[in-house]
């Protein structure tokens, strides 16, 4: 039996999907741990939506091997979290009853990892949960929720079982309320695979002495708590650590922009396999299969997928001749390439994670599409750099630390001086 | 005329392109469950880089892959992975009797699902899904419907040769003709199944539009669809553009360099074909029967297997004739055929000195199930009074004959009582086998 507790927090908070209520059976590091994972992550035999109504019915026929790799080192995987669909959302609140905040029920959780989050900062300090990041989707929630969020360098864990949002920035990261329950987790969950060609695991050794500001950030749309909050806390850091301006112009005109681009294409693809022939329920037989796929499309994916998938396909098609995709990727190209300049002269970079502390439920829902985009402004960059970084909660809007790729075992180390 | 090819080679490899799972089955891949990853498997990529070095063509240094995104329900993924930005070669040449032609490119792809048009409906089947192919472009400069079906059959050959092709399944392949008389308005004809119906799509093309412009119709610049029942090409539905499919780079491969494999490849390839029949040839085996031999790479090995147990004669007939049908008739590959248990049902059949047809009914009976091949003929010889009474029963009672071949299951009953009667103490089922294979061969 799953421990009530979570049961408890299920009842007033709901961040599950599924409860697992059968114990894991392994021994090892891991033993002392509670583990919990987003529901874009398979596991066999548990229902999977990946927050979707269009996965209704689907029950994996495999486990992922991030789930795996930490059952068999004895952590107990508790249940799968709630997630905007398919990782499409900044607030959490694209999903059948949607998580809610852990201390209003009139704040939004962030997203797309919401039930994270929420669950994270409910849970004891022996619960980590697996969550994943496409544009910020650990950052956002973690910030949001007041826990600590880490993002790895794409590749360092294996993406086998994770239903994809955009592969070429999808990475698999974790929530926990202390560092060193994410450095307990790091060696375990970035284990070798042979099931992804992209796993790539390097450690580079990169002490953080000296930190980077970008300039830019004065001049961002970032609300005042949190730029004051930031400027604070940057003042204490410069007590122990070297603190000097960095220069990111493309990366925050462009990172918003090249980011949708790139991920409503992958998306689309992704997306193009629900058609009802497959996975899930299965739908009365209706017309040809254009009928068939169109109804089931049309019925069960919900206004942002509808949103992403329309988008990401204009850009495929009629976006070909201008090239919208290939202009994305070079602006992807820039901002990697000043993130590598700028890491000449730091070891770190520091940002807000969100440029607000907090939203309403209702602010969300009188916001137009652009000012909800506009919210990944800060947590996009380092996705599309495939940077590894940490989100601590020690600002409102959450601390956003960034080093180079493949340093993540020092960025885990100097979180822990930063918290 | 100006012809050109896009042939689709299937790939005589163990696995899939992006799992190893064996070809023909079902897994999570095959069916596009979501969060499975394609892992290319190499063997792929070496058959793509053998044939690009037998075609002198230049090879790309790094391999890249594309998604091709279309609705569809024969594709699990919702996408197929291909090559679209980067073939793995470009610019070759292939020469057969009727000259050289221009190969623009080959690029290596995944085969979707197959779909099974029944009265009751279309059925689906996942199995094929992902099974690797090679797709070969040739730049318009076949002359004549004559030269499109040889360069088929000679690249068959050759790539029987190099042992890459599952010739269990032939090529599909897209075909586009134009003649002079419409200043070559190119009219392309897609998913033409086989080399005999890449022959009638052809002629059916030429005729077609050689009408057109003498009664005065204009030939329009389109693609068609072949019907092989009612041999005629209609146009297709949709125009299909490289819009349409929308490709984006392929996420989930990094780009690999090719230069290490290609290097092994160089090193592996096997003997010029020319050499290796000239060798036959000087070990008495005739022209004809060392090119069948010397075309093929499991025959190849298969005859060297067997040349030094056997006579040249018989080695040569198992190997090219009988082989071959018994592997088609049973659905089964070259490397099902387990060598050891070959060469002891040869011996049984050499020292036995038996007949060729008996030969052809040894092996299909015996090399893939659990009988010895000396007991099976045994039985047999144990057999025949009795299948010499059913013979002669059939040909006293037409009759009978033909009351079955309408349907009247009676008749069996009927020749079994007379059976029993002239032998009695047989295994009935052994009789019941006698009678129905007789009738059916009557």
């Amino acid at each position: 039996m799953t421990e009530d507790r979570y049961h408890d927090i299920q009842a007033s908070h709901q961040p599950f999907t599924t409860i697992k209520e059968e114990p894991s059976n392994g021994t090892g590091v891991l033993d002392d741990y509670d583990i919990s994972i987003k529901d874009n992550i398979v596991y066999e035999g548990l229902p999977t939506t990946a927050g979707s109504e269009v996965l209704k019915g689907y029950t994996s026929s495999y486990t992922a091997d991030v789930a795996r790799f930490l059952e068999a080192e004895g952590a107990s995987i508790v249940g799968k979290t709630k997630m905007d669909a398919f990782g499409f959302g900044t607030y959490g609140l694209n999903t059948e009853k949607p998580p809610k905040h852990p201390e209003s029920e009139d704040l939004v959780p962030g997203g797309s990892s919401a039930g994270s989050a929420v669950l994270t900062k409910l849970a004891p300090e022996s619960h980590v949960s697996i969550a994943v990041s496409t544009g910020g989707s650990i950052s956002c929630p973690a910030a949001l929720c007041g826990v600590i969020g880490y993002t790895p360098t794409r590749g360092h864990v294996s993406r086998h079982g994770l239903i994809p949002y955009a592969d070429s920035f999808d990475s698999i990261g974790c929530m926990a309320k202390t560092i060193k329950a994410v450095q307990d987790v790091e060696p375990i969950i970035t284990q070798n695979t042979s099931k992804d060609m992209t796993h790539n695991v390097e450690h580079h050794d990169h002490g953080v002495d000296v930190v980077g500001i970008p300039e830019e950030i004065n001049d961002l749309a970032i609300n005042e708590t949190v730029k004051k909050a930031f400027r604070a806390r940057v003042e204490r850091i410069s007590d122990a650590h070297e603190v000097r301006r960095v220069s990111l112009p493309t990366t925050y005109e462009h990172s918003v922009a090249a980011y949708y681009t790139i991920a409503t294409s992958e998306a689309s693809t992704n997306l193009a396999r629900y058609d009802g022939l497959r996975y899930g329920e299965q739908p009365e037989p209706v017309g040809d299969y254009d009928d068939f796929a169109t109804k089931h499309r049309g019925e069960r994916f919900g206004m942002e997928e509808k949103r992403r998938v329309i988008l990401g396909t204009y850009i495929r098609t009629v976006g070909y001749e201008d090239q919208l995709y290939e202009r994305a990727q070079t602006a992807r190209q820039h901002i990697k390439d000043e993130f590598e300049a700028a890491f000449s002269d730091v070891d770190a970079i520091l940002t807000p994670a969100m440029p607000f502390a907090e939203k309403t439920i209702s602010e969300v829902h009188d916001e137009d599409l652009a000012e909800t985009y506009a919210a990944d402004l800060l947590t996009t960059p380092p996705m599309l750099a495939n940077l590894p970084h940490v989100t601590l909660p020690s600002i409102p809007g959450g601390l956003q630390v960034i080093t180079p790729q493949h340093t993540d075992r020092d960025l885990l180390g100097a979180a822990k001086e930063l918290l | 005329m100006k012809i050109g090819l896009e042939t689709h080679i299937p790939l005589d490899t163990k696995t899939k392109l992006f799992s190893d799972e064996a070809r023909g089955t079902l897994s999570a891949y095959a069916q596009g469950e979501p969060g499975t990853r394609p892992v290319l498997q190499a063997k792929a990529i070496r058959y793509a880089l053998k044939l690009a070095v037998t075609l002198d063509m230049d090879v790309a240094s790094t391999l890249a892959f594309d998604r091709k995104q279309y609705f569809y329900p024969d594709l699990p993924k919702g996408y197929q992975i291909t090559q679209h930005r980067q073939p793995i070669a470009e610019n070759g040449v292939f020469t057969t009797p009727h000259g050289d032609t221009d190969i623009k490119e080959i690029h290596v792809e995944e085969d979707p699902s197959r779909l099974k048009h029944t009265g009751e409906g279309t059925r689906v089947d996942d199995t094929r899904s992902g099974e690797p192919l090679i797709e070969l472009v040739t730049t318009p400069s076949l002359t004549s419907i004559n030269a499109a079906t040889t360069f088929l059959d000679e690249l068959a050959t050759h790539c029987a040769y190099l042992g890459i092709f599952d010739d269990t399944k032939g090529f599909k392949t897209d075909v586009n003709i134009s003649i002079e008389a419409t200043q070559h308005t190119r009219v392309e004809v897609k998913n033409v199944t086989g080399r005999d119906n890449v022959k009638d799509a052809l002629r059916y093309e030429a005729w077609r539009q050689e009408s057109a412009v003498e009664t005065g119709h204009a030939v329009r610049r389109e693609t068609r669809h072949y019907d092989d029942e009612k041999n005629m090409t209609t146009p297709s539905r949709t125009k299909e553009t490289y819009q349409d499919y929308a490709y984006i780079p392929e996420p989930d491969i990094l780009s690999l360099p090719t230069g290490h494999l290609l290097e092994e490849v160089k090193e592996d390839l096997p003997k010029p074909r020319q050499d290796i029949i000239d060798e036959l040839v000087s070990e008495d085996v005739s022209k004809q029967e060392a090119t069948k031999i010397a075309s093929h790479k499991e025959k190849r090995r298969f005859y060297g297997a067997l040349r030094d147990d056997l006579e040249a004669e018989l080695a040569q007939t198992v190997i090219t004739e009988h082989l071959p049908h018994v592997l088609r008739a049973r659905g089964k590959q070259w490397e099902d055929i387990d060598i050891k248990r070959l060469r002891s049902t040869v011996s049984v059949i050499d020292a036995r000195d038996l007949p060729e047809t008996t030969v052809k009914d040894v092996l299909w009976n015996t090399l893939f199930d659990d009988i010895e091949p000396a007991t099976w003929l045994d039985e047999q010889k144990r057999q025949e009074p009795v299948q010499a009474t059913v013979s002669r029963l059939i040909d006293e009672n037409p009759g009978r004959v033909r009351a079955f071949k309408e349907g009247d299951e009676a008749v069996v009953n009927a020749f079994i009582g007379d059976l029993r009667d002239a032998h009695p103490g047989e295994d009935v089922s052994t009789l019941i086998e006698q009678v129905r294979q007789g009738l059916d061969e009557a």
